[in-house]
């Protein structure tokens, strides 16, 4: 993929050999003053990006000024979640905006999900070569 | 495929090499057989998918203008 930076899938269970290995993306999260690296799930089945407590109270969010509500589906759904828009980096590329689901869960990795990572980034998977290659949306 | 010449160096160890060998075997099955997926068993799936709402309202909130410090 011409203009795209390349990744490895990363190894989350050793246990598992070859199954245990998952796309995970290197991001800089940026809230106002605040910012953090973190490993972003790419999960293009996910509707929407997902934000584990943690993070989000360590990019200085208050749980309590976050006032939109939203409800989440599947292992998530019994769990509180509020939107919150954050700044991404990824890599070399111009920092984009994006909106999360920020749960209550501590469990969660970050998800990077079609509203809006896939929105904003087009992500191609080798899975045989076990990388991936992203780039801005409108890249060619 | 064991290899041919594995074999013939585990023959060739004494009585109390191969049961060290054996013990470190079974106790890494073992561990692996813990982490591994197992039938039966329940695991977590994280994806928030049909999440269709939520997506909605997030696609809402970025249409607005910026704020500070994400808050909404």
């Amino acid at each position: 993929m011409a203009n795209a930076e390349r990744y490895p899938y990363s190894p989350v269970n050793s246990a598992l050999g070859e199954a245990g290995l998952q796309p995970y993306l290197p991001i800089t999260l940026l809230n106002g003053s605040h910012s953090l690296t973190a490993a972003g799930l790419l999960d293009s089945g996910a509707t929407v990006n997902v934000l584990p407590y943690q993070i989000g109270i360590d990019l200085g969010a208050v749980w309590e000024q976050q006032k939109t509500v939203l409800q989440l589906s599947g292992n998530l759904a019994q769990l509180e979640a509020r939107a919150m828009l954050v700044t991404v980096v990824v890599g070399q590329f111009t920092p984009a905006r994006l909106a999360f689901a920020w749960t209550k869960s501590t469990q969660v990795p970050v998800i990077l999900g079609q509203v809006n990572f896939f929105m904003e980034f087009d992500v191609c998977f080798y899975r045989s070569q076990l990388a991936f290659d992203v780039r801005p949306k409108g890249t060619s | 495929m064991v290899s041919v010449d594995l074999l013939k160096n585990l023959r060739a160890l004494d009585r109390s090499e191969k049961l060290h060998v054996l013990q470190v075997l079974v106790s890494e099955l073992a561990q692996e057989e813990q982490e591994s997926l197992r039938a039966g068993m329940s695991y977590p799936i994280w994806s928030p998918y049909d999440a269709h709402e939520a997506a909605e309202t997030m696609l809402k909130l970025l249409k607005l203008p910026e704020t500070k410090s994400g808050q909404r």
